[in-house]
């Protein structure tokens, strides 16, 4: 055990342990450096005796100010030899600086026969002549794929970098293959010129400088394990005056992701959020005028899938004329991950004066620092819109028509009008009543017309007695006259002349005898046609035989008249019938 | 004489008969109707179903199918809208109902699209239902007399003309009306079509259990029966396809 006082001062204090080949040959020699920096400390050496220790310790130590920022490192060295083949262990070296205790990490030396079996060292690599042969196992150039995360949920950010590690010095990058990300959503970083990062990365006691060449973050779309294909980068070393250098090819490892499925329970508001975000929704005026916009803003800060959250779907009033809202995101990529602001302003122009409620609108996402659902909610928002008279759409600006819309589906409802119930089966149609309503009528036409006609062939019948009967009734009572005319009564005589020819024309017309006049006689005649002199005789003989009842017939004589009357009648027969 | 005053004796009890079963209807009609309105559809299904042996018609099958509904069983409430459009094919409601409940059944058969005159002539044949045409023919009765009165008496030459044709006339629409209270008799009461009831009936070839499926039907669905053969029925769907179900997989409307 050596025991180094040392004095030093910094910022953060590191202690690295490397070695310069590895594996090394039976025969060969190493050499191992015990580096602190920034730090005062004593430093606890580990333990050496598997190896003989050809030279040192030798102490360097440096002091540096770069851009204003001292830095200093001592280094300790030693030239060791391997006692045998086999694989050995150099332990931690230890320092307490200020109370911290440093350690450095144990390196496996891999001691094999023979000449050192890889040309390690820069020096050698750069000596050598031989061609080396493009090899994806390189130790001394290594490109790794590196994930923040190797179990995520659906949706959660991961960040991706691919970092190259090399011991070469000179050093020219060809073309470099980056894997495609299958099943994930990509955000870049903003790229920058790859550079040396300052500190050496030591691995497994080597050192190796370091550069980022690329970084994601990338967001599983689907669960599963999902493996990143690995990356293959060409470059060419050691290129110099002399020497056109070598081409290397090396693949990088290719990770597994597993993605687990967000767990079941979502709120129903959830919509692929995933991170850890905060929602706020606000509008500027909560009382306006008609025709007069409202802003409505909806803000989600927060690490996350920014970017995939869609716009809030709130239930505006159908009275609101609501125009597709805008989007500002203000997102910045970094290896924290994706975090920033995506807000929605929303335009809100209400059309009619009332009392209007935009109801309450939730907000879901699933954290991934607490493996939880947590849901947010704004609103509701309460509008006053007062009425606009000096702001009327003009007739010339056709006004946005209210469209009544369905947004609920149901059936419609019951009939409550008891009047509209009917007995069971009492179907009128086809019942005796209906079929009496509709042949009825016709069976009673049908009796109807049956009954008068009987009723008028008996009428006819009496009628056409006594027309026949006309003519005999008339002989009659003409004897009668006859017999007058013999006995030389003339009053009778003409007496029986006109109730002859009134009876007979009664009979012959169908006059009743209670109507039977002259007038009436004359009438009918008229009606049925009879001639001038038959006419003209009629009147002749009526005015004679009541002129008779008065004063003797003188113009004249009995016998002329009877036969005259007689003519009459006959004519008349043959005429009525 | 005693005679008559027998049968004007069993006629009055009997037409005080009906009113009261339908009084009793009645009751139940409006209870129903206000335990509805208080969303109680248990309720109301109960009332309506106690009116329903008591009357018929558009109304009580209209809102037996709404309480069924309600209650989320599809296909009785289909049922009772179809047996409502037995009355009033072209009543809106019901018709607006049905297709919301089609729309919640498992089985979509495509039916034919019918012109604007089929479904104006269906509208039309049915719209006063048959005693609305019975009531028409009486009508047309009277009407066809008494303008063959005025053929027969009248001596004015228009007049009897104008009768005699007018009554032919009426005449010949009495009797198209008459044919017309046939058929829409037949669409109410001799037309026959059923609701599938059972979840998923397999129809078969043959009216026998151990026949082939033709297809698959799912309760809801509703069938126009052809014919019958024991307890099989055979049925045609709006598709047009045909088959054999069961008796007890269905309901008739």
């Amino acid at each position: 055990m050596v025991l180094f006082p040392l004095i030093s001062w910094g910022q953060s204090a590191t202690l690295v342990a490397t070695v310069d080949k590895n594996p090394v040959s039976v025969s060969d020699v190493f050499t191992l450096k015990i580096t602190l920096t920034n730090g005062k400390a004593t430093i606890q050496t580990p333990d050496l005796n598997d190896f003989q220790v050809v030279f040192g310790p030798s102490r360097s130590s440096s002091y540096r100010i770069v851009n204003g920022r001292q830095s200093s490192s001592i280094t300790f060295s030693y030239t060791l030899r391997p006692k045998q083949t086999g694989s050995f262990e150099i332990g931690v070296a230890k320092a307490n600086v200020d109370g911290n205790m440093l350690t450095t990490s144990p390196i496996k030396i891999e001691v094999i026969k023979g000449a050192s079996a890889s040309s390690s060292s820069s020096k050698s690599a750069q000596n050598s002549t031989q061609k080396a042969a493009p090899k994806s196992t390189n130790q001394n150039l290594i490109v790794r794929t590196q994930l923040s995360k190797t179990s995520v949920y659906k949706g959660e950010q991961i960040v991706v970098s691919f970092i190259l590690l090399s011991r070469y010095n000179n050093i020219d990058l060809g073309d470099i293959d980056f894997p495609t990300f299958n099943g994930f959503w990509t955000e870049d970083l903003p790229e920058q010129q790859t550079s040396w990062e300052p500190n050496l990365e030591v691995i497994n006691g080597l050192q190796y400088r370091k550069a980022i060449l690329r970084q994601h973050v990338i967001f599983p779309q689907r669960s599963g394990t999902i493996q990143i294909e690995s990356l293959s980068l060409s470059a060419n070393v050691n290129r110099s005056f002399f020497n056109p250098g070598d081409n290397i090819t090396v693949k990088s490892n290719s990770p597994k992701i597993t993605v687990k499925e967000l767990p079941d329970g979502a709120p129903k508001s959830f919509n692929g959020a995933v991170g850890a975000f905060d929602f706020s929704a606000t509008v500027d005026k909560s009382e306006a005028k008609a025709n007069e916009a409202i802003n409505l803003k909806v803000k989600v800060v927060g690490v996350g899938n920014l970017r995939l959250i869609d716009e809030p779907k709130f239930k505006f009033p159908e009275d609101f004329e609501v125009y597709d809202p805008e989007t500002n995101d203000r997102i910045s990529v970094s290896t924290g991950g994706v975090r920033g602001t995506r807000s929605f302003q929303y335009l809100i122009i209400p059309r009619y004066p009332g009392e209007y409620t935009i109801p309450e609108f939730q907000f879901s996402f699933f954290n991934t620092n607490t493996a939880k659902y947590q849901s947010a909610t704004a609103g509701p928002f309460k509008f006053v819109i007062s009425d606009n008279k000096g702001n009327v759409p003009t007739a010339g600006t056709p006004r946005a028509k209210n469209i009544v819309e369905q947004s609920g589906l149901d059936i419609r409802y019951i009939i409550t009008d008891e009047n509209m119930l009917s007995t069971a089966r009492s179907q009128f149609f086809g019942t005796s009543l209906f079929w009496a309503g509709s042949v009825g009528p016709f069976a009673l036409l049908l009796v109807f017309l049956i009954y008068r006609r009987r009723k008028e062939a008996q009428y006819k019948d009496v009628r056409g007695r006594k027309k026949r009967g006309a003519g005999r009734m008339a002989q009659k009572r003409l004897k009668a006259a006859q017999a007058a005319l013999k006995s030389g009564d003339s009053q009778v005589f003409y007496q029986e002349i006109f109730k002859g020819l009134y009876g007979y024309l009664g009979d012959k017309l169908g006059i009743p005898i209670g109507q039977l006049s002259r007038q009436k006689i004359l009438l009918e005649l008229q009606r049925n046609g009879a001639q001038e002199a038959i006419f003209n005789d009629v009147t002749y003989v009526i005015d004679t035989c009541e002129m008779a009842r008065f004063a003797p017939v003188t113009e004249v004589s009995d016998e002329v008249f009877y036969k005259r009357t007689a003519e009459l009648i006959e004519n008349l027969e043959g005429r009525l019938k | 004489m005693k005679k008559l005053v027998v049968f004007f004796f069993v006629l009055l009890v009997s037409i005080l008969a009906i009113g009261q079963s339908l009084d009793y209807a009645n009751d139940q009609f409006s209870l129903g109707n206000e335990a509805y309105m208080k969303g109680d559809y248990e309720t109301a299904l109960n009332h309506f179903l106690e009116a329903e042996p008591n009357t018929e018609g558009l109304a009580i099958n209209y809102n037996l199918g709404n309480a069924y509904f309600k209650l989320g069983e599809i296909p009785e409430s289909i049922l009772h809208y179809e047996r409502a459009l037995r009355f009033d094919p072209s009543n809106e409601d019901v018709q607006y109902n049905l297709s919301i409940s089609n729309d919640l059944i498992a089985d979509k058969i495509e039916v034919l699209p019918k012109s604007k005159l089929q479904i104006w002539w269906k509208t039309f044949r049915y719209s006063l239902g048959p005693d609305g045409w019975a009531q028409i023919c009486i009508l047309l009765a009277l009407a066809s007399v008494l303008l063959f009165l005025l053929y027969y008496f009248s001596r004015s030459k228009n007049l009897r003309r104008s009768g005699f044709f007018g009554g032919l006339l009426a005449f010949m629409f009495l009797i198209l009306t008459y044919t017309l209270a046939v058929s829409a008799e037949n669409y109410r009461y001799a037309q026959k079509s059923a609701i599938v009831f059972t979840d998923k009936v397999d129809v078969k070839s043959e009216p026998r259990g151990g026949s082939v499926n033709v297809f698959v039907l799912h309760s809801g669905t509703k069938v126009e029966i052809l014919s019958q053969e024991g307890e099989w029925y055979e049925v045609e769907i709006a598709s047009g396809a045909q088959g054999w179900i069961y008796q007890d997989e269905l309901r008739l409307v």
